[in-house]
């Protein structure tokens, strides 16, 4: 998974068509995931054929990442008992012999696996996550286009990304510039190398440009400072009254934490079928707005003010994981002010709480 | 007033939709009268509906009945769809039959083999039935599943559906829904026959008594969700039927009885069977030969004869729209509407018999007026004549085999009292 | 683990439309796996009525209407150990309460405020999986408890187009979940047959109805003024 010497991170270009044929070919042999049309919404699905993949398309994906590399809902294995002994269906080994392929991700999503890493293979390895990721290609998009409520340049996320992907492409006038990110990147060129020729020092000077326009693009948009620069004075607003207005405002849907591509709470459920005797356990994703989250088995709910779950998030984003895997875990995606049914804002509370 | 005599007197009725009590009284002179007592609380959905708009409306009425609600939310919809002068194209009309027909036939299985063959064998429930005739109880769920998963596919879900709206359907038709739906219909053919046969194998008990039947009739189809009335030998559309029908307010019943001028009718799958068997399909029709089975049959038990027919004719029906619906790749699922100031009324065959929906709207599409007229409420007056014709017959069995008989009627015709039961204050 | 002694359970209705009767049938085989569990001793719609006295469950659809099926309700209170509440009828008067809170000729009430309740199953109708899911959990003694999931949350997992931003007034981010968004996955607004979400903020919802321009109903306001009251929802 890590990207070993520098050698390898070489350039290459590839046409439209060739990428169509590349896209085929992977499809072949790898769960093909890629940006797909589902109504009005851009996802990440299966993609069931190259034609329907969206290359050009706008800001990102309805859903991040993680909804592949952490199912909204995974049975995590299931078991049946037999004359006293247990037997068990690990997903484990239907995963181990997945590969997958996740293409056309932004900067902001490419960047959300660095957090993701971080939480699930800390000191405990969750073994479905590890397996998931070892058997995953990266291959990232380039954002040309960023949507309004994009603002991963400051969170230092994007657009420009030089990690995290096996390849990158970036559209450059009808072809494609392909940066190399590690071995398992490489390994896809050598193996289609007729598709490809090299770089043109022309092609990483247009990226270049391409890459400073969107930035300018971004800051047009948006006047904010940099969210990892921002710890000191919102842990001195902790108890701002701004917080009142903000929660008077929440209508604690939870919509903010599943769209996040860095959320990661989850909750596990056990189901039993006592005439069979089996059982399955099933990890779902949770959301700490809602008020079942900090519901412990005597029934006592910690966070039963609302103003205390919207602020866990925000802070949990800019503060608490600072301290827990030292940085912070927004990537300036925008998705959480996109779905919010009421234009709850998180660059603005930064900016509020950050004067 | 002369005296009378209660006789009989059954409390809640079971295995019936709703809660029905029957009395039976002989007055000194020896006449005969009967008391069909719809006791269920009156839900009184026509005052809930006024006030709201539309297509919230069209929710709430669904809500009158959940084991034909499919029929209800599809009537509601064709009588806003009246009013406002739209049409829906005719990929989501038939779309909709679709999930009529599955409907129709889940109610026909769920009336048969929950709460009427128990009489017939001799059970008092389908659990006892389990113990001796296991295969036919799971073959009988197995096409109850069927006709659920069609109506959850194209419905959106299994009770209520979701689907149909004012100018056709809500989402687009996938061609997915339509083989998978096509698919179900095959294997419900599987299935049936043998479970229809076993209910054509029942001997009923002998009582004629003929009566006046209502149905909707098109040339050559036995129409669900449009068509013209007949009644005996007139035909009428809704407006005009509905004009000539009178509401009778019963002191003893939470519902309105219905008769037509001055008689009462019989509306369900007898009806229906008997105003229009010559449109069965062949299939149905050698069913009826091979079990010397003759249309008009004027045998109240027959209604559930007619409806083992109905069960097979209406698989056949579902497979031929899914068949016609098959040969394409594109679909129209809505047309664009303006909302206008207007009164719509619908007329359908739901499960039990005719079903009205009528309403008034104002310019905003809001429901100023709202009239629901329900097949048991039009069957109730019938059934007590029966009734007491029946109780003539059979008048000198013990009382307990007398309450048994006159249950076994009640529950032929098919009786839904949570839709009738809606229009009265409950004394207390 | 099939228990030696079955738990004897009364399938009652009250005022509905008995759809959530017939979600329990749409089981299907399912149903002949809870018959290997629980002994169904009463349960006038499908014919049973054995002798019994005591119900270990007794699962009641409908809500209150008349002072005939409180005094049922209260009976079969007495008599059984758990009381589940079986759809929004029960759980908090559906169609019926709504025209108590506009119009009010007449005076429904959810199960609950005439009898002690232990378990709700909401939903106009029920999901015959969650049914299955609560008597099984009953039977194994689990705690049950509900998560505070939304309609909302649950529509933006499956990637529908949001409603409330076409401006149609979805009572999505309010309603409990679990149904899986099933009707604006449909394209249908969710109309809240669920009940309110735990915390369910009503007067950010009005506001973000007003920001686009969506009427606001009635119910709404009503039901609003109610929740500030202390008030049961629906």
């Amino acid at each position: 998974m890590s990207i070993s010497g520098v050698k390898l991170l070489r350039s290459y270009l590839i046409t439209k068509s060739n990428l169509y044929e590349l896209l085929e070919r992977i499809s072949e042999r790898n769960k093909l995931y890629a940006p797909l049309r589902h109504g009005d919404q851009v996802v990440l699905d299966l993609a069931k054929s190259i034609n329907d993949i969206l290359i050009d398309y706008i800001g990102h994906s309805t859903l991040p990442l993680k909804k592949i590399l952490i199912p909204p809902r995974e049975i995590l294995y299931e078991y049946w008992i037999e004359k006293k002994s247990v037997t068990i269906n690990d997903n484990l080994d239907k995963i181990a012999s997945e590969r997958i392929v996740i293409f056309g991700i932004r900067a902001c999503d490419i960047k959300s696996i660095e957090i993701l890493d971080k939480v699930f293979l800390r000191e405990f390895h969750d073994p479905y996550y590890k397996k998931r990721r070892e058997n995953t290609v990266i291959i990232g998009l380039t954002c040309v286009s960023p949507d309004k409520n994009c603002f991963c340049y400051f969170t230092r996320s994007g657009p420009e990304i030089t990690s995290g992907y096996d390849l990158l492409l970036t559209k450059i006038n009808e072809h494609y510039l392909v940066d190399v990110g590690s071995e398992k990147g490489e390994s896809i060129i050598i193996s289609n190398k007729e598709l490809f020729s090299d770089a043109t020092p022309e092609s990483l000077e247009v990226k270049a440009r391409i890459v400073k326009e969107t930035i300018i693009k971004i800051k047009d948009k948006n006047d904010l400072p940099f969210f990892n620069e921002v710890y000191d004075q919102l842990v001195k607003r902790f108890d701002s009254r701004e917080w009142k207005e903000i929660s008077s405002l929440c209508l604690s849907c939870g919509k903010c934490n599943f769209v996040c591509p860095t959320c990661t709470c989850f909750d596990i459920i056990d189901e039993f079928d006592p005439i069979r005797n089996r059982g399955k356990r099933i990890r779902v994703w949770d959301s700490c707005h809602f008020l079942s989250f900090t519901r412990v088995a005597s029934g006592e709910i910690f966070r039963k003010d609302r103003s205390s779950r919207i602020k866990q998030r925000i802070y949990h984003k800019i503060v608490y994981s600072v301290n827990d895997i030292g940085t912070i875990s927004c990537t300036g995606c925008g998705r959480c002010i996109e779905v919010c049914p009421v234009g709850i804002d998180i660059r603005e509370i930064v900016r509020n709480l950050a004067r | 007033m002369r005296e009378r005599n209660i006789r009989i007197s059954i409390r809640e009725i079971s295995r019936i939709e709703g809660h029905l009590d029957i009395d039976v009284m002989v007055n000194s002179d020896g006449e005969v009268e009967v008391h069909a007592k719809a006791l269920e609380g009156t839900r009184i959905v026509e005052n809930v509906l006024v006030g709201k708009v539309y297509w919230e409306a069209i929710e709430i009425a669904s809500r009158m009945c959940g084991v034909c609600h499919a029929i209800h939310k599809l009537t509601a919809t064709q009588a806003v769809e009246n009013a406002f002068n739209v049409t829906p194209p005719s990929d989501a009309i038939k779309f909709r039959e679709i999930i009529a027909i599955a409907g129709h036939i889940q109610s026909h299985l769920t009336h048969l083999f929950y709460f009427t063959i128990l009489d017939y064998l001799g059970k008092e429930n389908i659990f006892q039935m389990l113990r001796d005739k296991r295969d036919l109880v799971i073959r009988v769920i197995n096409l109850r599943q069927l006709t659920d998963e069609v109506i959850k596919k194209l419905g959106g879900s299994s009770v209520h559906p979701i689907t149909p709206i004012v100018g056709g359907l809500s989402r687009e038709i996938k061609k997915s829904d339509i083989l998978s739906a096509y698919e179900a219909f095959r294997n419900m053919l599987d299935l049936a026959s043998d479970i229809v046969e076993e209910i054509l194998n029942i001997s009923i008990p002998d009582l004629d008594s003929k009566s006046l039947y209502a149905a909707l009739t098109n040339r050559n189809d036995i129409p669900l969700l449009q068509g013209k009335i007949r009644i005996g030998e007139e035909y009428h559309d809704a407006e005009s039927f509905i004009r000539d029908l009178n509401a009778i307010n019963e002191p003893y019943s939470n519902a309105t009885h219905f008769i037509y001028r001055s008689s009462s009718y019989m509306v369900g799958a007898l009806a229906r069977l008997n105003l229009n068997h010559k449109n069965l399909v062949p299939e149905a029709k050698e069913l009826c030969k091979r079990y010397n089975l003759e249309f008009p049959n004027y045998n109240p038990f027959a209604n559930n004869l007619a409806q083992a027919i109905e069960i097979i004719h209406y698989i056949h029906k579902g497979l031929s729209i899914l068949d016609d619906l098959k040969q394409k790749n594109n679909y129209q699922n809505r047309i664009r509407f303006t909302i206008r100031k207007g009164n719509g009324v619908s007329v359908s065959e739901a499960p039990r018999g005719l079903l009205f929906h009528q309403y008034e709207l104002n310019e905003n599409g809001i429901v100023t007026k709202a009239n629901i007229i329900t097949p048991t409420a039009q069957n109730l007056k019938n059934l007590e004549e029966t009734i007491a014709k029946y109780f003539n017959k059979i008048r000198n069995l013990p009382p307990k085999d007398i309450e048994k008989e006159i249950m076994k009627l009640v529950r032929s015709y098919d009786p839904c009292i949570s839709c009738a039961a809606r229009f009265r204050k409950i004394s207390n | 683990m099939i228990p030696k002694q079955k738990p004897r359970v009364g399938i009652f209705n009250l005022s509905s439309c008995e759809g959530c009767i017939v979600q329990i049938l749409n089981l299907g085989e399912k149903l002949l796996d809870l018959l290997k569990l629980f002994n169904i001793v009463d349960c006038r719609v499908l014919g049973v009525k054995e002798d019994y006295n005591k119900l270990d469950i007794a699962i009641i659809e409908g809500c209150v209407m008349s002072f005939e099926e409180e005094v049922k309700a209260r009976e079969i209170r007495e008599r059984s150990e758990i009381v589940i509440a079986l759809g929004d009828c029960a759980v908090s008067g559906n169609i019926n309460f709504m025209k108590d809170i506009t119009n009010k000729p007449h005076k429904s009430k959810p199960l609950s405020e005439v009898i002690k309740v232990d378990h709700e199953i909401p939903g106009c109708p029920i999901s015959s999986e969650e049914f299955y899911r609560v008597l099984i959990d009953i039977l194994m003694g689990k705690k049950i408890t509900k998560k505070s999931i939304t309609v909302c949350s649950e529509c933006v997992l499956r990637e529908n187009n949001c409603l409330l931003e076409k401006g149609v007034p979805c009572l999505g981010p309010i309603t409990r979940g679990d149904c899986n968004a099933i009707c604006p996955s449909n394209n249908r607004p969710c109309f809240g047959c669920r009940g309110l979400a735990d915390d369910a903020n009503i007067d950010a919802l009005i506001k973000a109805f007003r920001d686009r321009n969506i009427p606001i109903s009635q119910y709404l306001i009503a039901l609003n003024q109610m929740k500030h009251k202390g008030g049961e929802e629906r």
